[in-house]
């Protein structure tokens, strides 16, 4: 096979006859889309929405495995008991008509003092948490309202990230030629950065401004 | 022919548009390619991925061999490099490819993540691999020689034939930027300088440096040495020489002229003079001289420069979307390209090939997604609504079997003083202090309990019947279609009043203030089984809903070619926000192998 360089020649003196094969707009869109490349992408915003609302999912993960093996420690009881007791006995005798005896006055005088401590502990497992435990449940139900949490954020910062982008895009092709149309239009857009603002804690101008 | 000032010309010839990309046939076709060139035995060579693949005139792309590894990953966690390459390469990429793969164990060594992940991240790693030409999956050349080519690689230098691929030739190291066959000799530039390689076999380090660029034309050589432009009558000899205002990239030269890239721009030298060729849009990746004409590269554009520069054609991608221009080779009087999407070849323009050209871009971007089906799965997993994330098992009902395991201790420590005031006795009683302990098991089973939780499991059942039919709006009959035109799905929480869930939520993990934990547990059970089942089907029916749209989207974006601008801005973004929330909703499962719109880089990250 030979150089051509004869018969390239030819095509590219050729190609102009199908000027624009390639729909320019597809060029230029780029080229628009292009001038926002400084702007934080929309995987930057999502994350730092999730960091925001500490929603990332790693920080779930281990959530239930950890509920489950937290059955490993048991359950622990102590108590101490403190006893002081003082008694004293007096044992006198009475007759028929309630009076004491004489010669048994005294019959027996008792002094009692007590003083006990008592120690106890008691640790218990329950097996059966340990193949399952009863906060797995609600483990299970707070990673699925988490889950569908963070899929709202996503989706919301989704579409508000490409709505502000359609805003700054017909704002650049199509700028009202009145004050007050641009005004709202401009009033749109922050409105919109706002709402990115709100949703990452402010973190979407920080990008912005640091680019 | 070179004076020591030179005088730059900055008049850049006008550009004008042009030009259709077909596809080619065979393995090369639709791989992601990083090198093309011509070999000296009539055929095209090409690399990607490691592959390296061979063209001969009429016939169609076929793999001959590799310039680097394959990768294979086990269910060890270990990535195992094969092929017949020297071992420190071998190791190397087994080392960078597992530390790309971290993400997938845990500490204790365990697979956290499904294999097709895996394998997702591996075709990533060698993607971004294959751009980096100090890898030995890139390749920064294919040079033609003999009866085959060099293939300049980040892992050394091969030489493809009929035959296959070998190498790399031992005595070079380093990453290979570009090679000079001359004769029997051949020029390699290197990392760390430029090679004679003697076809006897002798080779031999000349000068220490980074090499970038090695080119001649008549009578001279051209190198770009430590980011300088060096020009001499030969490889020893060549000096300094100054270049147009930015830094020498890319070299090339042909029979009278020097042409040479820096960042936004190509310049030609004839005549003492250098001259704006063009202004690009990007950096020129190739540089290609075909006798007295040019052909440079961009990632968006191949860029025709004839009559010495004064004409130019740029030749966009042949359909919109993520398409990247990789090289371009002009052999036998046609034009080829390699690109991401496979290689192409140029050729005249009518209007029932642009239309097929379109509509094979269309099914192509339609192709480059996971199956809707695939996508429902992930997105279930994402969404903790998979079997793996919510099924219990039989575990609620072994745990009413398991006993529990007490251990006791105890200790008493007493004084008991009497003192008797009759006899005058005192008598004082010690209880010395001694540790008693007891270890009991006990098991406590309410079979009544036991049968909560089985009837939860057929409650569950039934549950999930009745709520499938709760779902459909009033009006809508028979089988459940979420993407039916007028179906509408109903708040779950609402319709069905099923999900309590914070109540619940907080009566669990407050388990002192639930009556009977065991019959709270059946309950939640049975409670969470119905919201799975309701959530996936909402789940499934929004991947459905979206996975359309981007069809839709896609079909009016490569097919239905509106030459409005603002229309095809919105639909650029269109498809950009619908192929984002798709990725959002099933973890990062969808991916487009090469990203369908460039807007903005949207789909740049992958989101772990």
């Amino acid at each position: 096979m030979k150089w051509g360089a004869e018969v390239l020649l030819a095509v590219v003196l050729a190609l102009p006859c199908f000027a624009h094969a390639e729909p320019v707009a597809d060029a230029d869109a780029r080229k628009l889309l292009s001038r926002f490349d400084a702007e934080p992408t929309v995987n930057e915003v999502q994350q730092a929405a999730l960091s925001y609302a500490q929603m990332h999912p790693e920080l779930f993960e281990s959530l239930r495995s950890r509920s489950r093996w937290s059955a490993a420690l048991p359950e622990m009881r102590l108590r101490v008991t403190k006893d002081q007791a003082n008694e004293g006995r007096d044992v006198r005798l009475f007759d028929e008509n309630a009076q004491p005896v004489p010669r048994f006055v005294n019959q027996s005088a008792t002094e009692t003092d007590d003083d006990a401590l008592e120690l106890q502990g008691e640790v218990k497992w329950k097996l059966g948490d340990l193949v399952f435990n009863a906060r797995e449940t609600a483990v299970v139900r707070e990673n699925r309202l988490v889950a569908r949490e963070r899929q709202r954020i996503l989706q919301t910062v989704t579409q508000t990230y490409f709505e502000r982008r359609r805003a700054q895009v017909d704002l650049l092709l199509a700028p009202p030629t009145d004050a007050a149309a641009r005004t709202v239009a401009e009033l749109k857009i922050a409105e919109l950065t706002a709402e990115l603002d709100g949703v990452t804690g402010g973190a979407f101008s920080s990008m912005v401004r640091e680019r | 022919m070179f004076a020591p000032l030179a005088l730059v010309v900055t008049l850049a010839a006008p550009v004008s548009d042009s030009g259709l990309w077909m596809s080619t046939a065979g393995r090369a076709g639709e791989r992601a390619l990083n090198a093309l060139g011509a070999g000296g035995d009539g055929a095209l060579y090409a690399t990607g991925g490691g592959a390296v693949y061979r063209l001969e005139p009429g016939a169609e792309w076929r793999r001959i061999g590799r310039t680097a590894p394959r990768l294979r990953w086990d269910a060890n966690g270990e990535v195992d490099a094969r092929g017949t390459f020297p071992q420190a390469l071998l190791a190397g990429v087994e080392a960078d490819a597992t530390a790309v793969l971290d993400f997938a164990t845990g500490e204790d060594g365990e697979v956290r993540v499904a294999p097709e992940r895996i394998a997702e991240a591996l075709r990533d790693h060698v993607e971004q691999e294959s751009a980096d030409v100090d890898s030995p999956f890139g390749v920064a050349a294919v040079v033609s020689a003999g009866a085959g080519a060099w293939l300049a690689t980040g892992g050394g230098l091969y030489f493809a034939d009929r035959s296959g691929v070998t190498g790399p030739v031992p005595e070079i190291s380093g990453p290979v930027r570009a090679v000079l066959p001359q004769g029997d000799v051949a020029w390699v530039g290197t990392s760390r300088g430029i090679y004679r390689a003697q076809s006897g076999g002798q080779t031999t380090l000349l000068r220490q440096g980074n090499v970038t660029g090695l080119a001649q034309g008549d009578g001279f050589v051209a190198l770009v040495f430590d980011g300088k432009l060096l020009v001499g009558s030969s490889v020893e000899t060549a000096s300094p020489m100054p270049g147009p205002k930015g830094d020498p990239l890319r070299v090339a030269g042909d029979a009278g002229a020097l042409y040479l890239s820096t960042r936004l721009a190509v310049h030609r030298r004839s005549a003492g003079q250098w001259r704006l060729c063009a202004g690009l849009t990007g950096e020129a990746k190739r540089l290609v001289p075909t006798e007295g004409n040019l052909i440079a590269v961009t990632e968006d554009a191949v860029w025709l420069f004839t009559d010495e520069c004064q004409r130019v054609v740029r030749v966009g991608p042949p359909w919109p979307g993520g398409f990247e221009f990789t090289d371009v080779v002009s052999v036998g009087g046609m034009t080829w390209a390699a690109s991401n999407e496979g290689a192409f070849l140029l050729g005249p323009m009518d209007a029932d090939t642009s239309l097929a050209v379109q509509m094979e871009g269309y099914e192509r971007a339609v192709r480059a997604i996971p199956p809707v089906d695939r996508l429902v799965v992930r997105a279930i997993a994402a969404h903790e609504l998979d079997a793996n994330s919510r099924d219990f098992g039989f575990r609620p009902l072994l745990r009413n079997v398991l006993p529990d395991l007490t251990g006791h201790v105890h200790s008493l420590w007493a004084r008991r003083e009497r003192a008797d005031f009759m006899t005058g006795l005192k008598t004082i009683d010690l209880v010395n202090p001694r540790f008693d302990w007891q270890v009991w098991f006990s098991w406590s089973v309410a079979l009544d309990r036991v049968s909560v939780m089985a009837a939860a499991e057929r409650d569950a059942a039934l549950e999930a019947m009745r709520t499938e039919e709760s779902i459909v709006l009033p009006g809508t009959e028979g089988e459940f279609d979420p993407t039916a035109e007028g179906a509408e799905l109903v708040d779950v929480d609402a319709a069905n009043m099923v999900l309590d869930d914070d109540d619940a939520t907080l009566m669990v993990l407050d388990g002192e203030a639930a009556a009977d934990v065991e019959d709270r547990i059946a309950e939640d059970i049975s409670r969470e089984r119905r919201a799975t089942i309701v959530e996936r089907r909402k789940l499934v029916a929004q991947v459905q809903r979206l996975y359309q749209q981007r069809q839709n989207l896609l079909y009016r974006l490569w097919v239905l070619r509106s030459k409005d601008l603002q229309q095809r801005v919105s639909l650029m973004l269109s498809v950009a926000e619908t192929e984002e929330r798709l990725r959002a909703m099933t973890g990062g499962a969808f991916r487009v192998a090469s990203q369908t719109v460039n807007a903005s880089s949207a789909n740049k990250e992958s989101m772990q």
